[in-house]
């Protein structure tokens, strides 16, 4: 009989970019069993956003660095929800613009990482080199290369000029070859699909059981995306959107999702210029909110969720956030079983997790 | 905000499981989102079981006493777990089977932070008539002041 051990995996490990810990209990080389232990990095941020709903706009962006304009429009959209407003198109197709923007930085991140994790390091400097290149058209758009600070409630804080646009028009020209050519290296290098292909197995039942969102459900076959109910500009006519599904379950499935999400993000945001017109970026708002309010988008790690109770003043009764990493990360545990000790860096990290939306 | 089964009163625990089962049981099978936990600060908390259905958001409502013990949701979603660890840790409720101790040290430093404070109760108004004060003698002003014999 085999010896059973316990090998401590994190809070502070190589693969890992924030504190996590996994209890790896191992029969040699063999993962049999794991316990997720989260927390390193609570911040306590559900109380301090409730104290002033108009300050939230900047506090919900810090949550995350990766994927903060998706939680601002989480926040805004919920707050317009409970104002009852409806925002002009011009501000719901920038918002689109600005949110698949954030999804090539993001996606482009999970894929340089889940390469560095892997061991190769000179794909992991390539996505980051291309990265790079959308930060610094999303810096000259915004202002901001990390938190854009461009949403307020109702719609936007300043507009942006037909330069801007025609600028996002040419980067994503000149970005899309590039990314089509570092697609080759992740769908068709050998040692690549053999490190990958069947690693860290999700089944769709284990996925509908823990309930997993964004590219690790839809690498599961889950065809789940609350793009498809028409938030912000996916709702304009003439968006056409259709969600990346690949039933196989494994590592090399959900970088599939997320490359060709990349691909797919320059259609949207070509498909959102297309559209774009002259109009009113802001719709004001009056008073104090008062009653519930629901924001549900597609963050790059799936489906963030905001919920809002006011009461007809500045703090607000109640501020709930549900972030995709906080229903992504437990499910490691049902990947990760069966698994050798060198694949346990690969799975954790395919499936983008996000201490800081996880703690929160 | 499109809610299915709304019920804002306070009713017994096992008719809410019920409720909650019967959403779980649906075909194909619902996406809890999440579980939100309000305090009333009247003793009483509301839980909101969010779901994804049919492309849809749909909501499951009902309202608990501080003290239930409430059922969790682990034998239908895994995912329900960190969710109640999480409103074990924050609003201190009970669920069976499930612990704190998730975001928060046990038994050390803060405990059950997004807890208000009760509402100062309303006194309710007394049932039997009180007699009325038996009427008293007009306040002593300067002109009925008795003038001081020398």
């Amino acid at each position: 009989m085999s010896r059973v051990s316990v090998i401590p995996f994190g809070p502070q490990h190589s693969s890992f970019l924030e504190p996590m810990n996994l209890k790896l209990v191992m029969e040699e080389e063999k993962v049999v069993g794991a316990t997720i232990n989260i927390g390193y990095n609570h911040r306590g941020m559900e109380y301090a956003m409730a104290q002033d709903y108009k300050r939230t706009v900047f506090l919900c962006e810090r949550v995350c660095g990766i994927c903060s304009y998706h939680h601002s429009s989480a926040y805004v959209q919920a707050m317009e929800n409970v104002f009852n407003v409806k925002v002009s198109d011009r501000a719901n197709l920038v918002r689109t613009i600005m949110m698949e923007c954030q999804r090539l930085t993001s996606h482009l991140l999970a894929l340089g990482h889940t390469a560095e994790a892997l061991g190769y390091e000179n794909l992991f400097m390539q996505f980051f080199r291309e990265r790079e290149e959308i930060m610094m058209l999303v810096n000259r758009v915004s202002g901001n290369r990390v938190h854009y600070s461009m949403n307020t409630i109702g719609g936007l804080r300043k507009d942006v000029t037909y330069e801007q646009l025609k600028d996002i028009e040419k980067t994503m020209d000149i970005m899309e070859p590039k990314f089509l050519e570092l697609q080759k290296v992740i769908r068709n290098d050998s040692t690549f699909r053999k490190r990958t292909r069947g690693i860290g197995l999700l089944k769709k039942a284990d996925a509908e059981s823990y309930c997993v969102v964004g590219p690790v459900g839809r690498g599961s076959g889950m065809p789940h995306d609350i793009r498809l109910t028409g938030f912000a500009g996916y709702g304009v006519d003439g968006m056409k959107y259709r969600p990346v599904v690949y039933e196989e379950g494994d590592v090399y499935a959900r970088n599939n999702v997320r490359m060709d999400e990349v691909i797919q993000a320059v259609d949207l945001i070509r498909q959102a210029l297309n559209l774009i017109r002259d109009g009113p970026f802001l719709t004001p708002v009056k008073g104090h909110p008062s009653g519930e309010g629901i924001g549900r988008v597609e963050a790059p790690r799936g489906e963030l969720y905001y919920y809002i109770k006011a009461k007809g003043e500045q703090k607000l009764d109640r501020l709930k956030l549900r972030t995709p990493a906080f229903v992504n990360i437990p499910a490691i545990a049902a990947m990760i079983g069966g698994a050798q000790l060198a694949d346990v860096a690969p799975i954790a990290v395919s499936v983008d997790p996000c201490i800081c939306c996880c703690d929160r | 905000m499109t809610d299915d089964i709304k019920d804002k009163e306070l009713k017994p625990v096992n008719d809410i499981r019920f409720k909650v089962d019967r959403m779980a049981f649906k075909f194909p099978k619902p996406r809890l989102i999440t579980i939100v936990a309000n305090d009333n600060a009247d003793g009483t908390f509301e839980l909101i079981y969010a779901f994804h259905y049919n492309n849809q958001y749909t909501e499951v409502r009902y309202m608990v006493k501080a003290d239930d013990e409430l059922d969790s949701l682990s034998s239908h979603f895994a995912a329900s777990v960190n969710m109640e660890r999480e409103i074990v840790d924050m609003m201190g409720l009970h669920f069976k089977g499930i612990e704190g101790g998730m975001l928060l040290m046990p038994e050390k430093g803060i405990v059950t932070p997004l807890r208000k404070p009760l509402k100062p109760q309303e006194t309710p108004a007394p049932s039997v008539t009180v007699p009325a004060p038996p009427t008293q003698a007009p306040l002593r002003s300067s002109e009925n002041i008795p003038e001081a014999k020398p």
